[in-house]
């Protein structure tokens, strides 16, 4: 090709590549409050939560790390609406095993009633041994 | 130095899980004095090296020429257009730098696959030594237990090294991938073609939209885009440099992208196939290829060898490889549907080419390819710019085969992973896009 071409092709391609940069979608920054930051750089991690947090109150009611049952409002499919609850104890009581097979003894039962959770509890053989919230307690395998 | 951080990352998790391997309760504190060893006998190294002055620099020929050349030159248009382009640069990176501190600070838990994989794993690395194998088990099918372990790793070195679960340590390791992976593509640009090129390559990178939307959430697909070209720009840079250094540190860098993620195994293979045909159609002697092929083979091994650990003792199933399917049925799902080809197909047109995604990456690509191929043979065949298109082509073309066998539904499946596979190659593409319209541009002095 002959060097006028080149030269058009090539400067046509920069402007293209300015015009295509300029236009990016406005992704900018969101404000943050301070204490977030000053949590974070500190270690301290004020001002943040553990989604898992939810689940400290059953923290109590596991001394060693034997597996234990997870029970939900339905049995387990893996992107079940309301899955994230269960992902979300387990990385929270992470290195106690979560099953979401009723094959355990202990069950920590997180429905969203308690019209629910006896559904579930008799469906699976668990009885009620602990109550910790509407739907939400421990279970203990009776068959 | 571009290199150093990722790279360090990537042996502060093999030391782990090696540790964790050998003696897993006393893993922890094992990895570490590891690292510092290793750590100290880098240092001691670099300053031996350093010491003797008139020793030739190993990757002398792949020093960003462009900028020493910009640094010397009296042509003021060439002076403005890349004081314009680096003022470009500066611009995009300090907003790009501001926009990640604010998401991950509002989103430190990062997305779903960092909370529910990769941190996950992490934390049974870090809390629990003596049963770190629990993140093997069949109830954690959901964290698909034979993903490789690079990213958990890194992520517990960091917390066993600090003795806390700190949240700014993923969200960091995210942010160095992110602007390494930019840094990469300016370094080799630099290295090969003018320095606004290199400079409005970056700040592309940097404003994509795809790139900035999953940087912050601490999913593996980064640091496996930053292997990706860090491996494949590395190849290219040995072959056209002929240093045998930059063939193990392309092998190394292969090796590093299949222990990051199942995708980057792919990758290595392909990678093994560009590197042997580059060897058959490069015009050096037998002894010198045979040379290379040492030097990358060693290079790949060691993070090889971690997979083979892995998948060997610790996760033998998996959603592909150990699924339990034939050779026959991954033929036949493959290439005997022509409704989900036609589906897949239609996937990568549809998201290849969302704007806010790629700011037009591919269609670029695409263009480039096609030009390349009428006008531009030199830089494809003399420059050896093949190596890049081929690496791109390969890697997609491979998703394209897997998503044939996925266990899921195609729709489904491409909606939530297209666009991350995608991003594992867009560096590539990149740089091969910058390289192939630049040497368009009048041969100047700054061009290597």
């Amino acid at each position: 090709m002959s060097k006028t071409i080149n030269l058009i092709l090539a400067t046509f391609f920069y402007a293209i590549i300015c015009a295509l940069i300029l236009r990016s979608p406005d992704r900018g920054a969101k404000p943050v409050p301070r204490e977030l930051y000053e949590g974070l750089i500190s270690g301290t991690h004020q001002g943040y939560t553990d989604p898992g947090n939810k689940f400290s109150a059953f923290k109590k009611y596991f001394i060693s790390n034997t597996p234990v049952t997870f029970l939900m409002d339905t049995p387990f499919t893996p992107y079940a609406p309301g899955i994230e609850h269960y992902y979300t104890a387990q990385s929270y009581f992470v290195p106690m095993i979560l099953n979401p097979e009723p094959d355990e003894k202990i069950a920590l039962i997180y429905c969203s009633n308690h019209t629910i959770a006896d559904l579930r509890l008799q469906q699976t053989g668990y009885r009620l041994a602990a109550v910790e919230g509407d739907g939400k307690g421990i279970g203990v395998k009776v068959r | 130095m571009i290199l150093a951080a990722p790279v360090g990352l990537g042996t502060c998790s093999t030391a782990l899980f090696w540790a964790y391997c050998a003696a897993s309760s006393q893993g922890k504190w094992l990895s570490v004095i590891f690292i510092y060893l290793l750590g100290a006998y880098a240092l001691f190294r670099l300053i031996t090296a350093m010491s003797k002055t008139q020793q030739k620099p190993i990757f002398a020929r792949m020093e960003p020429a462009a900028l020493k050349a910009l640094l010397n030159t009296r042509n003021f248009f060439h002076v403005s257009i890349s004081a314009a382009a680096l003022i470009v640069l500066g611009f995009v990176l300090y907003h790009f730098i501001r926009y990640f501190i604010s998401t991950s600070c509002l989103e430190i838990y990062g997305g779903w696959d960092a909370r529910f994989i990769w941190n996950l794993k992490a934390k049974f690395f870090f809390r629990s030594p003596a049963e770190w194998t629990g993140m093997f088990r069949n109830e954690l099918a959901f964290s698909h237990p034979d993903y490789p372990l690079l990213l958990p790793g890194a992520v517990a070195w960091g917390w066993n090294w600090a003795g806390k679960e700190i949240l700014i340590w993923p969200a960091l390791i995210a942010f160095i991938f992110m602007i390494c992976t930019g840094l990469f593509i300016l370094w080799h640009l630099l290295a090969s073609t003018n320095p606004w090129s290199a400079f409005l390559a970056c700040s592309y990178f940097w404003v994509a939209g795809a790139y900035r939307f999953w940087g912050p959430t601490q999913y593996a697909d980064i640091p496996l885009c930053f292997f990706i070209t860090a491996s494949g720009g590395m190849l290219l840079a040995a072959v056209r440099a002929r240093e045998n250094p930059l063939f193990l540190l392309s092998g190394l860098l292969a090796g590093m992208a299949a222990w990051t993620k199942n995708e980057g195994l792919f990758f290595l293979a392909w990678i093994v196939l560009i590197f042997f045909a580059a060897l058959a159609v490069n015009a050096v002697s037998r002894p010198d290829k045979k040379k290379a092929a040492i030097f990358f083979t060693a290079g790949l091994s060691i993070p090889l060898l971690n997979i083979l650990c892995l998948k060997t003792f610790y996760a033998k199933g998996g959603d592909y490889l150990g699924s339990g399917r034939t050779a026959a049925e991954y033929f036949s799902l493959t290439f005997k549907s022509a409704d989900k080809t036609k589906a897949i197909l239609e996937g990568f047109q549809t998201y290849m080419t969302k704007i806010n995604d790629w700011n037009g990456l591919w269609v670029l690509f695409f263009a480039a390819l096609l030009i390349a191929g009428f006008a531009g043979w030199k830089i494809l065949l003399n420059k050896h710019g093949w190596i890049l298109a081929a690496a791109v082509i390969l890697t997609n073309f491979g998703y394209f085969l897997v998503l044939h066998t996925t266990p899921h539904e195609i729709h489904w499946q491409m909606e939530t992973a297209l666009t991350r596979l995608l991003l594992h190659s867009g560096g590539l593409a990149l740089i091969f896009v910058f390289e192939v319209f630049s040497s368009f541009w009048p041969e100047t002095e700054l061009r290597p």
